[in-house]
């Protein structure tokens, strides 16, 4: 999701237009301060309510059967045996799902994760796509069942190559690279710099991997859906399912009071929420329906795999003459998603020759979909890769070399920037660090028997606004409430409505996004088997997330400056740019330890054998 | 305290009588029975063994079984049990293959106890058993009767906060909230652990429980150890990785014993264990250790 698609889907979340304040609104002791969450006597205590944690007369559970090819199509499947299984109440597939329909192409009116609606056909496109779905008395009936199920399919040989590099048109031709951004002749530019570096960049996919499970609980009474969801936009959650269940909108609500984070993988409606519904319609009976964690490293979104080439060119002064990003993502093969990883190449840095190409690469893997700082995070691992290589290249010191390219408008635009502090947030991160006691050469600093790497990344991240509305009434008893169509991912918007978030809360987010560029620097990968498309490390023992064994000491810093443009009063967003630059930092901080450049991540112990340095 | 203290000489833990291979060993670990002693003293054939004949009991079952199955009366296929739960009995009618995680949240509508992963590999489904910390999701129902189950929700409640529980409220030690319940019932049965005193050492006796909006800055040192002071202090014994085993149980000691084995191995096999790539390779093997335990599971 490109930046622009973001604020429509913000927009289109809200539902409706709101009005500006008519005044300012008086200063508040209340805004900023230091407040503990109001949330947490739920949350502490088990009493948030959470998608799978409702309980319902006649609760039904669902299992997801799903494909164990990558490719191919089912050539049958025999549910007879589950369905005479203990407390099976009912086994739907493609035979006997009943019509779901697709969301009207290029409407405002929601946006789907997959085009194509669970069971529409007998295509096989990646491992773990949805073929059956058993619904039973017992989680533990369903589950048994579930695997009762025979499918045999005609199986096709799976692409699910992790190499980006078929041919394509050349750039600006049909069937060539998009290109995304351009300024100048940065060909010509490249071409004749005396100093040159062109390099390729590579991020692997991830799994969002929230802590709670996808799940839905449907319920289905009187003509109307009850859904209690999951979901990171209730709203558009809501307009799809309208469209995918064939029902007006005023026919269903979409609940969602407390979720167990997201990171971009619960911002679209997937398949099994249309399941979990259309089954309670057949059974007339509530259905609670949770995808194992095994089947989200496949059907529910991932960051995609992009291979980016930098081409930077620079005078032999130091001067930054030219950049390119060609860069690449693998998408699936019914949805073009792009990863937008030239989303802040064009105004984090002063350079006259610009260009940024895109490219899409079909694999047999499950759709891809928004994580966490979708686009800027891997894009701005290879630009700031570049950056850190080029100013080693010209021998100048990484920050120097970043604060002589500090720019004060987007030079794309041509338009100054609502409020940019490249310069004091490096210039105060040196400080605090220490930088100045940094020597450059490779391996050369130690402390007792290890070796020291210091490094340097910066990021950049648009903001943007969305309309939205909300209701405050006062009531009898002297409270008062604020309702709106919204959701608490974990980033406290309950305790965003009664008050601006504090930076106790802010400090959090920044810490625990670090947490997670560790893991994309460090750890996190998933791999598919290349013969079958399965995620082979499809849990969370191989699959490493950072945990607390793994937390450095983490200095956050606020440079307190705020926004004005952005809104009365000047509060800004974290949430996403918060990852970007800290797997780059981690791989120039490799690179300053050991003399390995890691332009994969993560970064592998096995990348470091080729280390020369002394012990 | 609510719970039970912990008792390092397990004088009042039930050995695992429902198995009597385990008890051959003359080495009852923690006690009873763990995924990774019981994998490790049985072996892979011997699991076969004793759990076929226990799956082939399963019998279909004529009624639901769900949150009204404390009325229901036996049905074909399900076990009459007893779980004292939070301090209160409940007689059930379940299936032998329910877990507690799925019994807690299905069958007695106590929900705080979340479901993560159902494989013993997030933490979220901690609950204390005896006072000891365990993964609801890796342990059956009915292993239970008789024992003292404790949940989130018997911990503390909204307006009558356990001092840990509002220590995670006062330092922010959560965001989304999903594994909070674990984190904090790990926190409370680790008061009674030999984990010792320094943030490091919390750091390595929470290591199981994962928070993927990473928030353990506020989670482990300095909330923990107000914590401690609200409890009077304890745990303040030097950590070994001995005591450890004894006092922790599931993913969290398999990964700081599997972490110690690694490194012990890194001296004696490689020759830059000993210089800054040491924390990372350790990281590495143990990586490897855990997809060696799991998948000959």
């Amino acid at each position: 999701m490109d930046f622009n698609e973001l604020l429509d889907f913000i927009g289109s979340d809200q539902g409706a237009v709101a009005a500006p304040p008519a005044a300012p609104p008086a200063p508040s002791a209340i805004i900023g301060a230091s407040l503990s969450r109001i949330d947490g006597p739920l949350k502490t205590t088990g009493s948030a309510l959470y998608a799978a944690d409702y309980h319902l007369p006649h609760m039904s559970y669902a299992m997801l059967v799903c494909s164990t090819i990558a490719n191919g199509t089912i050539s049958s499947l025999d549910a007879s045996q589950a369905e005479k299984m203990p407390g099976v109440l009912l086994v739907l597939h493609h035979g006997n799902i009943g019509p779901l329909f697709r969301v009207a192409p290029g409407s405002r009116g929601g946006r789907n994760s997959e085009a194509r609606p669970p069971f529409e056909d007998e295509k096989i496109l990646y491992w773990g796509q949805d073929v059956a779905v058993v619904i039973a008395e017992t989680f533990a009936q369903a589950l048994a069942a579930s695997a009762a199920v025979k499918v045999q399919y005609n199986a096709e040989k799976p692409n699910v190559s992790t190499k980006l590099d078929e041919v394509i048109p050349a750039a600006g031709t049909p069937g060539g690279p998009h290109i995304e951004s351009k300024r100048g002749d940065s060909e010509a530019a490249f071409s004749s710099a005396p100093v040159q570096l062109d390099a390729t960049y590579s991020t692997p996919v991830e799994t969002q991997n929230p802590m709670e499970m996808h799940a839905t609980t449907a319920v289905w009474e009187n003509g109307r859906f009850t859904l209690y969801e999951s979901s990171q936009g209730v709203i558009n959650h809501l307009n799809v399912m309208a469209q995918v269940l064939g029902v007006p909108r005023e026919n269903i609500q979409v609940i969602s009071k407390f979720i167990g984070s997201g990171f971009g993988s619960k911002l679209f409606p997937w398949p099994h929420s249309a399941l979990a519904a259309a089954a309670s319609r057949q059974l007339n009976r509530p259905v609670k329906l949770m995808v194992p964690r095994k089947m989200m490293f496949s059907n529910t979104g991932h960051r995609p795999r992009t291979q980016q080439r930098m081409r930077l060119g620079a005078t032999a002064d130091g001067k930054l003459v030219s950049l390119q990003q060609d860069y690449r993502n693998h998408t699936s093969h019914d949805d073009d998603i792009k990863e937008n990883c030239g989303e802040a190449t064009p105004f984090l840095y002063s350079v006259a020759n610009l260009q940024v190409t895109s490219a899409l690469m079909k694999r047999n893997v499950g759709t891809p979909t928004p994580m966490r700082g979708p686009g800027a995070v891997p894009g701005l691992f290879a630009v700031e890769s570049a950056m850190d290589e080029l100013a080693i290249k010209l021998k100048k010191d990484p920050v120097a070399f970043r604060l002589a390219h500090d720019t004060l408008i987007d030079e794309e635009k041509k338009k100054p920037f609502s409020s940019r502090h490249f310069k004091e947030c490096l210039e105060v991160g040196s400080q605090k660090f220490g930088w100045a006691k940094r020597t450059p050469e490779v391996g050369s600093m130690r402390k007792g028997d290890l070796i020291l790497g210091w490094g340097v990344a910066a990021a950049s991240w648009g903001a943007g606004r969305g309309l939205s509305e909300a209701a405050v009434s006062m009531k009898s008893d002297g409270t008062v409430r604020v309702s709106s169509g919204t959701q608490d991912p974990g980033t406290g918007t309950y305790t965003v409505l009664a008050q601006i978030v504090s930076d106790k809360t802010a400090i959090n987010q920044i810490a625990g996004a670090v947490m997670m560029g560790i893991g994309m620097g460090l750890y996190e990968e998933t791999i598919c088997d290349p013969r079958n498309g399965h995620a082979i490390n499809d849990n969370f023992a191989d699959y490493i997330v950072a945990t607390s064994a793994d937390m450095p000491a983490i200095d956050v810093t606020f440079l307190d400056i705020p926004d004005p443009m952005m809104g009365e009063y000047g509060a800004r967003g974290i949430g996403e740019i918060c990852l970007a630059g800290i797997a780059p930092a981690i791989t120039a901080a490799v690179y300053h330890a050991t003399g390995v450049r890691v332009r994969e991540l993560p970064v592998r112990i096995e990348d470091l054998l080729a280390s020369r340095v002394l012990i | 305290m609510k719970n039970k203290p912990f008792d390092p000489d397990q004088k009042n833990a039930p050995v695992a009588k429902d198995n009597p291979e385990a008890t051959e060993t003359k080495q009852p670990l923690l006690g009873r029975v763990s995924r990774r002693s019981f994998l490790s003293h049985l072996g892979a054939a011997g699991i076969a063994a004793s759990t076929q004949p226990l799956m082939a009991t399963a019998q279909p079952i004529a009624a639901p079984v769900g949150p009204a199955a404390e009325a229901h009366p036996a049905v074909a296929g399900t076990m009459p049990i007893t779980l004292k739960v939070n301090g209160k009995e409940h007689h059930l009618q379940i299936e032998p293959r329910v877990t507690l995680l799925d019994c807690l949240r299905e069958d007695l509508a106590l929900s705080g106890t979340k479901k993560g992963c159902d494989h013993g590999q997030c933490g979220a489904c901690t609950v204390h058993v005896n006072g000891r910390r365990v993964n609801s999701c890796l342990s059956l129902a009915m292993m239970h009767q008789g024992e003292e189950i404790t949940t989130i929700e018997g911990i503390g409640q909204p307006g009558n906060l356990h001092p840990m529980q509002a220590a995670f409220i006062e330092h922010d030690g959560y965001q989304c909230g999903y594994c909070t319940s674990g984190q904090i019932m790990s926190a409370v049965a680790m008061m009674k652990e030999n984990v010792g005193p320094s943030d490091d050492d919390v750091k390595n006796a929470m290591y199981g429980n994962i928070c993927r909006r990473g928030a353990y800055p506020n989670m482990d040192g300095k909330q923990i150890k107000s914590a401690r002071v609200a409890l009077g202090g304890v745990g303040a014994k030097p950590w070994r990785s001995l005591e450890a085993e004894k006092a922790l149980q599931g993913h969290a000691a398999s990964a700081t014993l599997f972490r110690h084995a690694a490194e012990e191995a890194l001296k004696g096999a490689h020759p830059q264990s000993e210089n800054g790539f040491k924390v990372e390779l350790s990281k590495r093997c143990l990586v490897r250790a855990l997809t060696l335990a799991t998948t000959s599971a």
